[in-house]
């Protein structure tokens, strides 16, 4: 199954983010956004995700969490 | 008649002093579960079968239970109050065929178990649903008072704040003449706020006066940003946020306000790629102010920690106090080693904008909180133009007004304007 991703490359690489992400997408990531600040979002299979967590590279891999405010009726928001 | 015994499910009885009410309305109601609430009377329908019955029922509680027996039908031109019943143990309803009865209970159990043709059932509590809470809307503008923002001359004049939630709403009639820039990170979603939410946030952060002059928004010439990054129904993915916040800081923002967040665990390290962000934010000019989250629930000892994306070291934590200055129930606390509350600011019962009809609503979280911190932050910035993002921040701190609470709940203290 395809997991949204959040990929943070570690400090020392923000240089190369063009070839991080380009091995990137060879290890199966589907790119979707790629920040300066050397954050790349995509989508991957599960099953691959600890490829990814492999290479120096990177420095985390974490689930696309959905973030929540309150239902509009709520008195606490 | 015994009286019933009955829950509480709104504060609307007590609403000549809101702030009162509200408070005992959260800690008497909003901790509980619903199934914690009182259900039943303590009194008891019998619904009577059939005419028969029904003489017997009147035989039976008169002679066999000594109960005193009122009849609707002696109401002839007023509808039955219980007021009237001071003498009476049992109500029948005649023409309903159903009697309410308020006798012991030993002689309920005899009714009802010595007796054909009745059925006993305990009288039931009847709530407002939970989904429609009571609203007070008093409005009153206390945040902006106790931070000295009425107080202070600058208003935020020319400075860019980016507000990342659930969009705006561009009909809001406060907010005609006002620059804003818009963009919207939910797919499918135009900026357009309809949710609330978002609204609420920028008119604390940004916004001026209501139809009746009463000032809600603390940087009231500021240049408004509005980035949706949460969907009409209060939810998004992290990565349409990390979009609003470069959309933010490529535009030259010199403020993000951020009332969103996901729950953090004990222990919970935070989150790299939103610590990346924020630095990114800085390094062109900016401060990133986030909501500490509404997780706590102090009244009933639970204590959680800072929630994300407000637990990194780069973004602002802002808790919330409520009008006495005391910390709000739900709001969160540093727990976690990174995690720590920055400072705080008004978030309880704030009034603010809301899309039409409603035009404007008093809520309460540290959703509230943060905005009042983004504004007090562009003053600032107008104040100090040619400051460094790290020099703003420290001066925010230095103005805060210490109060004697501990500062893992309030960090440097309640945020005063410059």
């Amino acid at each position: 199954m395809k997991k949204n991703i959040v990929i943070t490359i570690s400090e020392n690489h923000l240089d190369k983010l063009r070839s991080v992400s380009e091995m990137l997408r060879h290890e199966g990531l589907e790119i979707n956004q790629v920040f300066e600040f050397g954050v790349i979002t995509g989508s991957i299979d599960e099953s691959d995700m600890g490829r990814l967590k492999a290479h120096e590279e990177v420095l985390a891999v974490v689930e696309d969490k959905e973030v929540d405010i309150g239902p509009p009726d709520a008195e606490i928001q | 008649m015994k009286k019933p015994i009955l829950g509480k499910q709104t504060f609307l009885t007590e609403n000549t002093e809101p702030l009162t009410s509200f408070q005992r309305f959260e800690k008497e109601i909003y901790q509980e579960r619903a199934d914690e609430k009182p259900r039943y009377t303590g009194r008891f329908l019998v619904i009577l079968k059939d005419v028969l019955s029904f003489q017997m029922a009147n035989d039976i509680f008169r002679s066999n239970l000594g109960l005193r027996v009122a009849h609707s039908k002696d109401f002839q031109f007023i509808p039955p109050n219980e007021d009237q019943l001071e003498d009476a143990d049992v109500l029948i309803y005649d023409d309903l065929g159903v009697a309410l009865v308020s006798g012991e209970e030993d002689q309920i159990r005899k009714l009802a178990s010595n007796t054909e043709g009745l059925i006993v059932t305990p009288e039931r509590i009847v709530y407002v649903p939970n989904d429609i809470p009571a609203k007070i809307e008093i409005p009153s503008t206390w945040g902006l008072e106790v931070t000295g923002v009425l107080d202070s001359s600058y208003t935020g004049k020319g400075i860019k704040v980016a507000v990342l939630d659930t969009g705006f709403d561009f009909n809001h009639p406060d907010f005609s003449g006002r620059s804003i820039t818009c963009n919207s990170f939910v797919p499918n979603e135009a900026v357009q706020d309809l949710h609330g939410h978002g609204t609420h946030c920028i008119g604390t952060a940004c916004g001026n006066t209501d139809l009746n002059m009463l000032r809600y928004g603390v940087a009231k010439d500021s240049l408004i940003y509005a980035g949706k990054v949460l969907n009409n129904q209060g939810s998004g993915a992290q990565s349409w946020i990390l979009s609003g916040m470069t959309w933010a800081a490529n535009n030259g923002c010199k403020v993000i306000s951020m009332s969103l967040g996901s729950r953090v665990a004990p222990d919970q390290e935070f989150d790299p790629a939103y610590e990346r962000a924020a630095q990114y934010a800085i390094t062109k000019g900016c401060v990133v102010v986030a909501a500490a989250g509404n997780e706590s629930r102090r009244s009933g000892n639970e204590f959680n920690p800072v929630g994300s994306p407000a637990n990194c070291p780069s973004v602002m934590a802002v808790a919330a106090l409520d009008s006495d200055l005391e910390v709000a129930d739900f709001s969160n606390r540093s727990i976690n080693a990174d995690g720590k509350v920055d400072i705080a600011a008004p978030g309880v019962l704030i009034y603010s904008s809301w899309p039409a009809p409603m035009r404007y609503r008093t809520i309460s979280g540290t959703s509230m909180a943060a905005p009042h911190v983004a504004g007090i932050l562009a003053l600032l910035w107008e104040k100090y133009p040619e400051s460094s993002p790290e020099e703003i921040w420290q001066e925010l701190e230095n103005l805060a007004r210490t109060l004697p609470l501990e500062s893992v709940d309030i960090g440097a203290g309640l945020s005063i304007a410059p």
